[in-house]
């Protein structure tokens, strides 16, 4: 009676270790369903963005920390700052070899496509086109980007990363989804105000 | 079929289990962090 009651247990925990592994990777597809079908979150990111001020005001949201914000995907994410590479793993690392934001050069960002270890936060990077609106609150300043370009690169290829004579932000992932076999590039240029 | 065998074959599963969540978490991105690491 005892054992049967153990068993059921066991079984249990074999059907939610499971669940959890096949169930995760789906996760991301999932809420970006529901993001962009049920709540309509791209049309309500995109104008809050349009109604935050240059300087965001205190005791707002964007007031405090920095942030990344793509309309167009539903995301809007805290950027973690770290010299180790683990720290993309708690989400948009800003590449700390890189430009800072509002520098003229090439600010990089990097997030997992896929992680069972964080956010997957760049999971629909794929799905950002030519033209889409970038937002990034950095040291209590707004600054502005359109998307001017999206690629593919091999992991090897440290183009996407080097410095430029003008102001822009590569953000970049994983593709395709689940694979690390290339870079997915998105390109942005600050917008001229 | 006994409950001890039951028991023994879901302490299996759960090995089998365990190591598929290892493989898993470890894998799905050490690829993208050792590809960072050398850039």
């Amino acid at each position: 009676m005892r054992l049967g009651r153990i068993n059921q247990l066991l079984l249990a925990a074999v059907v939610a270790i499971n669940l959890y592994i096949i169930a995760l990777p789906l996760y991301p597809i999932v809420l970006f369903w529901w993001q962009k079908h049920v709540i309509n979150q791209p049309a309500k990111l995109a104008m809050t963005v349009q109604t935050i001020r240059p300087h965001p005001a205190a005791g707002t949201k964007y007031a405090r920390g920095e942030h990344l914000i793509i309309p167009s995907i539903a995301l809007d994410q805290d950027i973690q700052e770290g010299q180790s590479i683990y720290t993309v793993n708690k989400g948009v690392w800003r590449f700390p070899k890189a430009a800072s934001p509002g520098q003229i050069g090439n600010t990089v960002f990097i997030g997992h496509r896929f992680t069972y270890k964080g956010p997957s936060v760049f999971a629909h990077l794929d799905l950002v086109k030519g033209g889409d609106n970038i937002t990034l609150i950095w040291n209590g300043l707004k600054y502005s980007y359109t998307v001017s370009e999206t690629k593919l690169v091999s992991p090897s290829d440290t183009s996407i990363i080097q410095p430029t004579k003008d102001k822009r932000i590569t953000i970049y992932t994983c593709a395709p989804m689940w694979s690390t076999k290339y870079r997915l590039a998105v390109i942005a240029q600050e917008d001229k105000s | 079929m006994t409950d001890k065998r039951k028991f023994w074959i879901l302490i299996g599963l759960l090995i089998i289990s365990l190591v598929w969540l290892f493989v898993a978490r470890h894998y799905a991105s050490s690829s993208f962090l050792e590809q960072l690491q050398n850039t």
